[in-house]
């Protein structure tokens, strides 16, 4: 295939993109895709949102990944996996989003400040988020000790080290 | 009845948030012969990072299967999103050999070794499957007859069916069954498989408040008494964040949420405050009203 140019947004097809995603999508190949817009039919983002899967199957296909990282399409996902069950040709455009998401945050992208503060805390606390004060339906205050829980939930023992195998991890 | 030991993996949203699930859970499960203690060392299993980077997303969750097989006991989770990580990771790492090469001497900085014997287990196979329904219909003291409920499964806990769920991908009952055992009526609906927008929390909030509103906004056109869900993050998003939600689908929002594990409580005569209902911000009373004689 040579390269194309998208002619809406003047930006050129990759000829490796193949490659370039096969690295994150595992056995999953936007090339098998023959745009019965299933995906697109129960995409519940669609209907919210106006985001088409088998659109952004198309442009992984051709091989539009440099449009397809600084585009919002690839963020208005929320991963309910209905058109990855439902895709007649094992494309799974669910995990497509994520391999270009992946590819949007390594090429420095522009990526929802969300998930960039949620690895900061795992880094720091092993979850998503520190542990939260919460409030009841009767606007009482409770932590995980008022509600005899224990203090603190399981985290992993050597801090140092977790961080340094999930920050290798992400090489 | 036989004795059931695993080891309980709490994830994120229980662990820091969703008190009500880990409350219920640590009730109700010793009742019925299931004995937990809690994995230690476990951090996120992964999931929120998935959109970041795959490969310490598999990390993640490997660390935790891998601290559950030094643990040598199967592993319970609460959330559906960290039952199909977990099971996402075992899956990839099998898929590719180069993956598992780089990630091995990871695993090793940390002292630890996967091995992939320990079992991952979800509250709602586990009661269906494993518990058993007669077992959990034996457990009824208070049954909830006269109440209608809906169930919301959860996506991530029947979907990719490639991979082992919990349930049937496109026709999921065993929260019907678990629901029915307690003796209250579960009632069908149209949007039952859709989900409940916490996909987007990370990402667009305000989406993920609208798809929460419709979903409930449906659900309250039904009628139902209330709706039990048996994950984290469909509670925060159907339960905690209706009010929010109903501003976005110009509704007024009023159907209580519930976890599955609370709805067992009160069917097995636990005390409200144990399973946490306190912590409900969905209009739960008008569920409990129903079920004083």
């Amino acid at each position: 295939m040579s390269q194309l140019l998208d002619l809406m947004t003047n930006k050129l097809s990759e000829l490796d993109a193949r490659r370039k995603l096969s690295e994150v999508l595992g056995s999953h190949d936007p090339s098998a895709c023959y745009a019965c817009a299933r995906c697109t039919a129960g995409c519940e983002a669609m209907e919210l949102l106006e985001n088409f899967p088998h659109r952004v199957v198309s442009l992984a296909r051709l091989g539009f990944l440099d449009e397809l990282v600084s585009s919002e399409k690839i963020w208005a996902c929320m991963q309910c996996l209905k058109c990855t069950e439902r895709c007649p040709q094992d494309v799974a455009p669910s995990d497509l989003f994520l391999a270009l998401r992946n590819l949007a945050v390594k090429a420095g992208a522009k990526v929802p400040e969300g998930f960039l503060k949620a690895l900061e805390s795992i880094m720091d606390t092993g979850y998503i988020q520190p542990v939260q004060e919460v409030v009841s339906r009767g606007f009482e205050a409770y932590t995980r000790s008022s509600l005899k829980l224990r203090e603190h939930p399981p985290r992993p023992s050597d801090g140092e080290r977790f961080r340094e195998s999930l920050m290798s991890a992400m090489e | 009845m036989p004795s059931l030991r695993l080891s309980l993996y709490l994830g994120c949203t229980v662990a820091t948030d969703e008190y009500a699930y880990e409350l219920s859970t640590l009730s109700v499960l010793p009742k019925l012969g299931v004995e937990l203690s809690y994995l230690e060392g476990a951090s996120c299993c992964g999931s929120p990072l998935q959109s970041v980077n795959m490969r310490a997303s598999t990390y993640l969750a490997l660390r935790n299967l891998a601290l559950a097989d030094a643990a040598g006991l199967d592993l319970l989770t609460l959330c559906p999103g960290c039952h199909l990580s977990l099971h996402e990771a075992a899956h990839y790492v099998k898929l590719s050999p180069k993956l598992w090469e780089g990630l091995e001497p990871l695993l090793g900085n940390e002292g630890l070794r996967y091995m992939g014997e320990a079992k991952v287990w979800h509250v709602v196979d586990l009661l269906h499957d494993k518990v058993g329904l007669d077992s959990v219909r034996s457990a009824v003291s208070k049954p909830l007859r006269g109440l209608r409920l809906a169930t919301h499964v959860g996506c991530h806990a029947i979907r990719p069916s490639r991979l082992p769920r919990v349930d049937d991908a496109e026709r999921p009952l065993k929260l019907d069954r678990l629901v029915e055992a307690l003796g209250a009526k579960v009632v069908d609906y149209p949007e039952k498989l859709d989900c409940c927008g916490a996909g987007f929390l990370l990402g667009n909030p305000q989406a993920g408040l609208t798809v929460a509103g419709l979903k409930v906004k449906a659900l309250k056109a039904r009628g139902v008494d209330g709706v039990v869900v048996a994950c984290p993050l469909c509670h925060k998003m159907l339960g905690q964040k209706q009010q929010a939600a109903s501003q976005l689908v110009g509704a007024e929002l009023d159907v209580p949420v519930v976890y599955y594990t609370q709805l067992l409580g009160l069917a097995m005569g636990e005390d409200e405050r144990a399973l946490g209902l306190m912590l409900n911000l969905s209009p739960v009373d008008r569920l409990l009203e129903k079920l004083k004689p």
